[in-house]
Parts: C-alpha cells; structure tokens; sequence
C-alpha cells in the first residue's frame, strides 16, 4: 500500500488536467469563421431598405379620399411610373435620389459624388398566350460606377396593378407592345437588383 | 488525507467552483454566435415583405373590380397573373377564392393562399362595403 498522503495532490492534478482540456475544448470549438457565404447576412438592411423605398412608392397618392372616390384618383407613384413614357428617368430618380440616397443607410458609408450602390430595374407581366415577359424598367447612370463582381445583389420587388396597358417602355419592340401585352387591368411585377459597388 | 492540514479545503473548493462557473460562461458565449446567425437567417427567410405586398394587391385587385362600372371579372382574370409571375419569379405558389360580389351583402370574402415551400401563409378575409 502505497502512501496514501498524495491523494489529494493526484486528484488536484487529474482535476487541473480535466479543466485544461475543456477548455481547450471550448475555445477551439467556439471560433467561427466568416464565410463569404455568411455575407448576406448584412445584405439585410439594403434589402429592407429597398423593399420600403418600393413601398412606400406603391402607397396610393390619395387614399380615402370622398372628393374624388374613383379608382383613378388612388393611383400610385409606382402604377403612374410604368403608366408613362418616361419611365426610366422617372423611376431613377424617384428610388435612387429622391428615396434611397436620402436614407441613413447609405449616407453613412458613401460620400457625396462617390454613391455605392446600384439598381436595375425589370418589369415583368403575363402576355396575351400566357407566357412571361420583361423589360427594364430603369439602369442606374454608368457614372455612378460600374460592377465589381464581388459584391452580392438583393433582389427586391413589389406587385403592381395597372388599369390598361402600359404606355409602351423605351426598351421594348412596338411589336411586342402591340401584340404581347394584353389591354386589360392586369398584375405586373417589379423587380429591382440592387448592388453595392 | 489525514495528514494534510484541512484549512487549504476552502481554497480548492472554491477554486473548482469557479472554474466550473467560467466553464458555464464560455458555453453561453460559444452559442451565442451560432444562435445570432441562425435568428438573422430565420428572419430573412421569412418572405414578410412578399406575404403583405401580395395581400395588399389581392386587396386592391377586390376592391378595383367591386368599384368598376359595369361590373368586371378583375379577380379570375388576375389571378392567374399573380399564379404565373409568382411562381416563375418568387418561386411561390399564390393562389385565392372569393365569394361573389353581390353589392346587396354588404360583404364579400377573400381566401389567400401563399406556399413557397418554406412558409405557408393562409388568409380569411372579410371585406365590407357599403350595400346598394
């Protein structure tokens, strides 16, 4: 039988090495890495931005309003856009300067002349036989950079109802406007990527 | 055992104990990544934004053909745009029924029905109006 006085310094030893392994355990299992596939996680705010901007541009202009009760008169920002011929100006400059520049979003990492983020807009709409259809609605100017490749794009869109046809966009052919667009109230979808540069 | 002195007892007992304590704090932390990421994913898996933007214009899409004179078939003929789009742009089946308009009810219900493999949403509705 062995002296039994360094019981309590063996036990002391296997419990010191215990805690020194789980810790070790700990920390290596704690470290995670960034991924570049985690990145979309801080794509969350230009995603909810956009979605407000489109939004907020497809709130009817007059709502509740007895004066004018007719349907005309509830339009919004959004229907009246794909509703005129210059479209594609109108557009930029109501998502782009008028809303999203204004944002603390991208006032805070952006500088004036210097506007990181891009958009493209498409409108999409079912055609007389069925099928799907688009065309660009609005580029952002080339002067405000051009794409990098490396950063990822959102996509945000928003539901339009139009009364007629649309007035016929710049990048269409007259021909599909004539024969692929339907003249009726129809649903369209529009559709905005959006990218920082 | 017997020949140590018993007054340093306290000290390895209280040492244990709050190492054990630091163990139990350094779990919570390695978590807390894990779990901050899996929420942010979680919301933004949520299609919010899709769920209201599409009720909303089913919404207004009722409301056009009930206000229209003479009265229209809005509802049947849109619903296969929003069918059609959704489907091949949102990758979401969106479909609704409705009970005819009658302008002497008073009321008129909507059913919307939204799946995109993720999240089911269904809707009852009921909209009022004024009766004729």
């Amino acid at each position: 039988m062995v002296n039994s006085a360094g019981q309590l310094y063996t036990m002391e030893g296997i419990a010191a090495g215990l805690i020194m392994l789980i810790t070790a355990y700990i920390v290596l299992g704690s470290t995670s890495v960034y991924t570049p596939g985690d990145t979309h996680l801080t794509d969350m705010q230009l995603e909810q931005v956009g979605s407000d901007i489109l939004r907020v541009m497809n709130t009817p202009l007059k709502m509740n309003n007895t004066l004018a009760p007719d349907y005309q008169s509830n339009r919004t920002d959004l229907e009246l856009l794909v509703n005129t011929s210059d479209s594609e100006r109108r557009f930029t400059d109501t998502f782009l300067y008028q809303y999203l520049y204004n944002s603390k979003v991208v006032a805070k990492e952006t500088t004036v002349g210097g506007i990181g983020i891009q958009i493209n807009a498409t409108v999409w709409y079912r055609r007389w036989d069925g099928s799907l259809f688009n065309y660009t609605l609005a580029t952002s100017p080339s002067t405000l950079g051009t794409y990098t490749g490396r950063e990822p794009g959102v996509r945000v869109t928003r539901w339009v109802h139009t009364d007629f046809r649309p007035h016929q966009p710049s990048s269409l052919p007259a021909s599909e406007w004539t024969a692929g667009m339907r003249r009726e109230p129809q649903e369209m979808l529009v559709e905005v990527v959006m990218w920082k540069v | 055992m017997e020949g140590l002195n018993r007054e340093g007892q306290w000290i390895v007992m209280m040492g244990f104990l709050v190492s054990l304590g630091i163990f139990f704090l350094a779990v919570v932390i390695s978590q807390s990544t894990l779990v901050g990421q899996t929420t942010a994913e979680g919301v933004l898996e949520f299609p919010k934004n899709d769920i209201q933007d599409m009720r909303h214009e089913i919404l207004v899409v009722e409301k056009f053909e009930r206000d229209r004179n003479p009265p229209t078939t809005a509802m049947e003929n849109i619903s296969k745009d929003f069918a059609t789009i959704a489907l091949y742009r949102k990758s979401a089946e969106v479909w609704y029924n409705y009970s005819v308009y009658d302008c002497h009810n008073g009321k008129r219900s909507v059913n919307i029905h939204y799946n995109n493999g993720v999240t089911v949403y269904n809707e009852t509705t009921q909209v009022y109006y004024v009766p004729c």
